[in-house]
């Protein structure tokens, strides 16, 4: 067993949990600190080489988190394991977290000493072999990108570095900064790689230091809302009473968006390590992390996290020698979409179901009463980062009004799905068309939904609108936690619409009316409309219903539910129209207004379409033109579907 | 010299004309009632002898009892129900309360700011405050009493063909004897002020009278109706004694009995009946002084007040220590019937066709306004001439005392109108 | 003590007060349904929201006061917002009032729904006769089922059967249990048509009433058969 970085270096370092170091974190790269002693120097100096190199100058490292399993990270990793065995490789394989970039999942980072690191993108289990055979006979022609050039490697010239890709140039990897790098189990990489830094700091200063630090950076919160941190602290710090909470909100469920559960499956410290910066900020002794049980291995990362940083003293009693206590507790939430409303995040902790009314707020009166914040995963990330780096080179990105980078999730009729880092006030257009590299040939984008259920669509001509919480307010969207839904002709806009009321309707607690009945009604509403029984009156209620729903509702939820409807209705009115009107879906996506017909030009006569009709409404004669019969079809889209040469049309 | 006075009558029911014609020191007068057609008895016919009354009710919201009890004894004697006296009585105390009633808002907010000079009730306000006072406690009071008897203000609900639909609690019944003891002070003083009033002199032109005959006592229902010659006759015999006459300028009709003109009202029951009232006979002798001058129908309208307020309660104080019967059995069958009535106006007459079902084959309602049409246009042709007389042609003054002698008659429209095909084409 | 200003009337409440009791100390009000003072104050039915001068909408009975807070009770929006809360309610609400315990006019409901107008609560809701007192379960074609409410059923209250002066209630689903009720209670279909038509015939808005009566009305005979 070699030497942990973590542990003490040799006997002469009389520091332990109860007697804690001061400089721990620094010790553990610049050390020893409290003794001088060569021997034990190289002996830092040579683990974090083998950290960051692997011991044996050749590290294979699989990404595992949930995505990439999901893309079939773990058979590929099971592949490399076999291969490295079976060939009798000298070489580490280790785990890291996600780099965000989901078109290339699964992928494998092969880096030798001499040779520049490759990273292979899609791996296929079978295809393993054939790579470590090839990298290890000195050729990366065929990797996707490089992370650095050696000038020694074959075919280095014709691959382009990461930084070239254009899904990567673009973004500012700042809090992401980590992920696909650090392998998220491991502590003692973390800190190799300079974790912990911005805890050592904020422990030496004030907690006013701190609320400046951040004020300065100006950090909003990255949860939705844009609350400014700092002041959320303030208010949360000058609260009489002792008992303080904070609470990391890691309940993510916008459905779309994941960068906080790759936050925190890639980089699970720099979370932590943020909501303790917090802790001591406000002075709480005690914290939650509230995560969903869906996610399980965001909830073990974190919990392992947890453990870790409590097993060697940062988490705990006396954290640093500081006199600081603070434990966290992970608690496993059943996944709600109301939990981003603060107070019924609250509640669930506290065993009860549903928000209530603000004020008081969270900050004054929270869990159990008592002062309480809540961060939600990437805002107490950024608080590690900026502590870590200090508060101008934050500031320095960003917008006027909103400082720093964010992330955000691109899904949708994009090439390259994945969640980007790009500084606030990034234009749409070149998160979505750039970066994610837009919905490709022959098709068009038609809008971008932002936010998730509670944001709202902006459609194509506004795509120039830089992101930022006013500009999108404006726009009838809002910046949500940050997923981005790109919408392109395919879709029809009153579906889209209905899609996301669906999810608030069924994700509402159900406690205020205006939410619980409204939502119900403005989702039947448009029901309607897509059945073809709109009514040209319909509009109006939606209209006036979304408005009243908005303004009335108890929490959030119900004040961003109608944005979906509101926001497509205010661009896409026309559609809305045509569906009401003329009882017809422009996009041909809505199954009781389209009509299928068999094109004569292009119908073979094959009559797999007559045979896979449940209705039998299609007649024709082997080798002869078929038809159907609008008046028996039930509209299933089968034929659609099996037709071979693409006859069967909609119209 | 020719010269027509076309007056719009205000402080009325409804909309009507008078017009005078003054040619060479000959009158000529046309009543016209300008209101248009309401088809209540079309709507009538088919439908079941449960939603008769109540739809007649509504052909007028001052007197919806009236209609309704007239409608609802046209029904009874069709199929020949036989009620119980209690739920007789009850009936007629419900009518004459709302007799009370009617007969107040006519005084006080249409009739009497013509006897002191005055052209409206809130000129007569800030005149005579004790007055307009007791007129407005006076009316609330009888409101209550109708709300209390008749289930609400208007469109009574307590009663339907057989009787009344519940017990009237014995609580209920004290509270309209509470209420109208009290409103008998205040009748009393009213009366004595009305019946000091000056009245403008008119000869009657034509002093017959029709009343509904009361068996016993004053204003108690019965079948058979009583005209001023001393004849009794059966209600559904009407149409042989009193004969109509469709007049081409009105979108009322006309009527006459026995070819002579008539009026029905106050006036002419309490000229019919004046013995019958005990206890009252200053106040009648006063009155009967005039009893030939129409006018004076305000001052027997008075009069009827008192005696209704008192009546009801007296009638009402017996049930206080019974279990009134106030509900009879009886079958739906075919017949014909006639429900006379005194409205607070006078005269009203419903007359049905019922079949097997209960279903309404032909309505017929003639109220008073529309009996007394004739009467106005010859008072008015008299009084037009008397004024030619005093003043020569004074136009102002023919115009105040027209509308004031209409409404003494306190003509209500909107149920007075018929509307007659005189010739159909298709 | 804090300083409020309810509709520009300035009023005193102690510190920890909310809202409500500022008003209620103005003299003014605001329409309440859920909250009930010591027992429940979730905000829950958003009836009684007043306007903040930033035109923000919050419930008077969980809003703190706070020094200088500037309130409105009353406005255009405030009254379209009940209104359309009110509404909601009343759209999810079962409308069986013929068996609510609340019978005979004691709802809240019914209430405010006389306040803004809103429509659909049936006259049972009013009339004290509920069970076995029912007029319709004494065979009477009481239109009571089928009637908006707001009169405070008069005629009931005295025995006779509801007329339907008031128009219908044009809910499906309260015209299908009234149509269940009738069918199975023994009312002859004829005499409910005729009182209908007594006073709805004449709105044609109503005319898709008479055709939904007419739709159950098979249904359920058919079913009776």
């Amino acid at each position: 067993m070699t030497w942990n970085l973590m542990d003490k270096c040799c006997d002469k370092c009389w520091h332990t949990l109860e007697y804690p170091c001061r400089n721990y974190v620094r010790c553990r790269i610049e050390g020893p600190l409290c003794h001088d002693d060569p021997e034990c120097r190289k002996k830092r100096e040579n683990r974090i080489k083998e950290i960051l190199y692997g011991r044996t100058g050749f590290k294979i490292k699989v990404p595992m988190a949930s995505c990439t399993i999901a893309a079939g990270a773990e058979e590929v990793y099971k592949a490399v394991l076999d291969e490295v065995k079976s060939r009798g490789i000298n070489a580490d394989v280790t785990i890291s977290g996600c780099m965000g970039m989901c078109y290339m999942d699964p992928w494998i980072e092969l880096s030798k000493t001499d040779m520049p690191s490759a990273i292979y993108a899609n791996v296929k289990p079978n295809e393993v072999s054939k790579i470590i055979s090839e990298y290890l006979s000195g050729d990366v022609s065929n990797a996707y990108a490089l992370r650095n050039r050696t000038g020694k490697a074959k075919g280095e010239d014709k691959v382009p570095l990461l930084e070239e890709l254009p899904a990567w140039k673009n973004q500012i990897r700042w809090v992401s900064r980590n992920c696909g790098i650090v392998n998220p189990e491991s502590i003692e990489e973390y800190i190799a790689l300079g974790g912990y830094r911005g805890l050592d700091r904020a422990l030496r200063m004030e907690p006013e230091e701190i609320i400046e630090e951040i004020k300065k950076a100006g950090l909003r919160g990255r949860g939705g809302a844009g609350f400014p941190t700092w002041l959320k602290w303030k208010i949360a710090r000058e609260q009489p009473g002792d008992v303080k909470y904070v609470i990391m909100n890691a309940d993510e469920g916008d459905p779309g968006a994941f960068m906080n559960r790759l936050l925190a499956e890639s980089d699970p410290h720099r979370v932590l390590e943020g909501l303790i910066i917090a802790a001591y900020t406000i002075g709480a002794s005690k914290g939650f992390i509230f995560v969903r049980a869906e996610k399980p291995l965001m909830a073990e990362r974190l919990s392992k996290a947890v453990e870790q940083a409590r097993k060697y003293g940062l988490l705990g009693k006396n954290i640093l020698g500081r006199g600081f206590d603070f434990d966290v507790e992970v608690i496993l939430s059943a996944g709600a979409f109301v939990c981003g409303e603060e107070t019924a995040l609250i509640a669930a902790i506290e065993g009860r179901t549903r928000p209530r009314q603000r004020p008081p707020y969270p900050a004054t009166k929270g869990l159990w009463g008592k002062p309480t914040i809540i961060n939600n995963v990437e805002t107490l990330a950024h608080v590690a980062t900026i502590m870590a780096e200090g508060w101008k080179k934050f500031a320095s990105m960003g917008t006027e009004k909103t400082k720093g980078t964010k992330m955000f999730c691109v899904t949708g009729a994009v090439q390259r799905t994945g969640a980007y880092e790009v500084p606030v006030g990034t234009t749409i257009k070149k998160l979505v068309e750039e970066i994610a590299g837009g919905p490709g040939e022959g098709r068009r984008i038609k809008a971008v939904q932002i936010g998730g259920p509670s944001g709202g669509c902006v459609p194509a001509n506004l795509l120039t609108t830089p992101i930022d919480y006013e500009t999108l307010q404006k726009a009838g969207a809002i910046m949500g936690s940050g997923g981005i839904v790109v919408i392109d002709d395919k879709s029809c806009m009153v579906d889209v619409a209905k899609f996301f009321t669906s999810f608030t309707v069924a994700e509402s607690c159900g406690k205020c009316f205006p939410c619980r009945i409204g939502m119900k009604i403005l989702y039947d509403t448009l029901t309607r409309i897509t059945e073809g029984k709109g009514r040209e009156e319909d509009l109006e209620i939606l209209r006036e219903l979304g408005e009243i729903v908005r303004s009335a509702s108890l929490c959030a939820l119900g004040g961003t539910a109608p944005n979906p409807v509101l926001s497509t209705l205010r661009y896409f009115e026309d559609e809305y129209l045509a569906h009401v009107r003329d009882k017809k879906c422009p996009a041909k996506v809505c199954r009781n207004l389209v009509e299928y017909w068999i094109n004569p030009e292009k119908c073979i006569g094959c009559g797999t379409c007559k045979q896979n009709c449940p209705s039998n409404a299609i007649s024709g004669e082997p080798g002869k033109k078929h038809v159907i019969d609008v008046s028996k079809c039930i509209r299933c889209g089968q034929c659609f579907i099996v037709c071979p040469v693409g006859a069967v049309e909609k119209r | 010299m020719s010269l027509e006075v076309v007056e719009r009558i205000d402080k009325v029911f409804g909309h009507l004309e008078l017009k005078l014609v003054v040619d060479s020191g000959k009158v000529e007068s046309k009543f016209t009632v300008t209101q248009d057609a309401r088809f209540i008895e079309v709507v009538l016919e088919g439908r079941s002898y449960l939603e008769a009354p109540v739809i007649a009710s509504r052909i007028c919201g001052a007197c919806s009892i009236a209609h309704f009890l007239a409608s609802v004894n046209a029904l009874e004697n069709a199929m020949g129900v036989e009620l119980p006296e209690d739920a007789m009585i009850l009936k007629d105390a419900m009518n004459k309360a709302q007799i009370a009633q009617n007969n107040i808002v006519h005084l006080f907010f249409l009739a009497l700011p013509d006897y002191y000079g005055l052209k409206t009730l809130g000129e007569l306000l800030s005149k005579k405050p004790d007055l307009v006072k007791i007129g407005f406690k006076l009316n609330s009071l009888s409101l209550k009493a109708v709300d209390l008897l008749g289930g609400r203000i208007v469109n009574p609900n307590t009663y339907s063909v057989g009787g009344f639909r519940k017990d009237l609690a014995r609580d209920r019944i004290e509270k309209v004897v509470k209420t109208l003891r009290e409103a008998e002070d205040y009748a009393k003083q009213v009366l004595e002020k009305v019946i000091e009033l000056e009245l403008p002199e008119l000869e009657d032109p034509a002093p017959n009278y029709v009343v509904v005959q009361s068996p016993q006592g004053y204003l108690n229902t019965s079948n058979n109706l009583y005209g001023s010659d001393g004849e009794v006759f059966l209600g559904i015999d009407y149409t042989k004694y009193i004969e109509e006459k469709i007049v081409e300028y009105s979108n009322s009709k006309a009527y006459y009995y026995k070819g002579k003109v008539f009026y029905v009202g106050s006036r002419a029951r309490l000229n019919a009946y004046h013995e019958r009232l005990l206890g009252y006979e200053d106040y009648i002798s006063k009155i009967l002084k005039e009893s030939n001058n129409p006018f004076s129908n305000i001052k027997a309208k008075a009069l009827e007040i008192l005696y209704t307020i008192v009546d009801v309660r007296e009638r009402l104080e017996e049930f206080l220590d019974k279990k009134p019967k106030l509900r009879t059995e009886f079958k739906v069958r075919a017949g014909e019937g006639v429900g006379v009535l005194e409205a607070p106006r006078g005269l009203l007459i419903h007359h049905y066709k019922v079949d097997n079902e209960g279903k309404i084959t032909y309505a017929n309602i003639i109220t008073p306004t529309a009996f007394n049409s004739r009467h106005i246009e010859v008072s008015a042709t008299k009084l037009g001439e008397r004024v030619l007389e005093a003043n020569g042609v004074d136009v102002g003054e023919l115009q105040r005392k027209a509308s004031m002698l209409i409404r003494a008659y306190d003509p209500c429209l909107p149920c007075a109108v018929h509307v007659t095909v005189l010739k159909s084409e298709r | 003590m804090v300083k409020v200003i309810v509709n520009g009337k300035e009023v005193e409440v102690s510190e920890g007060s909310v809202v409500l009791d500022a008003i209620k100390k103005a003299g003014y009000s605001v329409p309440t349904l859920c909250f009930f003072k010591g027992v429940y104050n979730e905000a829950a039915c958003r009836m009684c929201l007043v306007e903040l001068p930033n035109g923000k909408l919050v419930p008077s009975c969980a809003y703190p006061v706070s020094d200088g807070l500037k309130i409105t009770t009353d406005s255009e929006r405030l009254r379209k917002t009940r209104r359309m809360v009110l509404e909601l309610i009343l759209a999810v609400h079962k409308m069986k009032c013929y068996q609510c315990a609340r019978k005979g006019g004691f709802c809240l409901l019914l209430d405010f729904a006389k306040e803004f107008g809103v429509e659909g609560i049936p006259v049972c809701a009013e009339c004290p006769l509920h069970g076995e007192d029912c007029l319709l379960v004494k065979g009477e074609p009481c239109l009571g089922f089928l009637t908006i409410a707001g009169c405070g059923s008069p005629c009931t209250r005295e025995g006779t059967p509801c007329f339907g002066c008031r128009g219908p209630v044009t809910r499906e689903d309260v015209i299908e249990t009234a149509v269940k009720r009738f069918i199975e209670h023994g009312v002859d279909l004829r005499d409910l048509h005729s009182r209908m038509k007594l006073f709805w015939s004449s709105f044609p808005q109503f005319k898709h009433v008479f055709d939904l009566v007419l739709k159950y009305e098979k249904k359920y005979m058919g079913e009776k058969k």
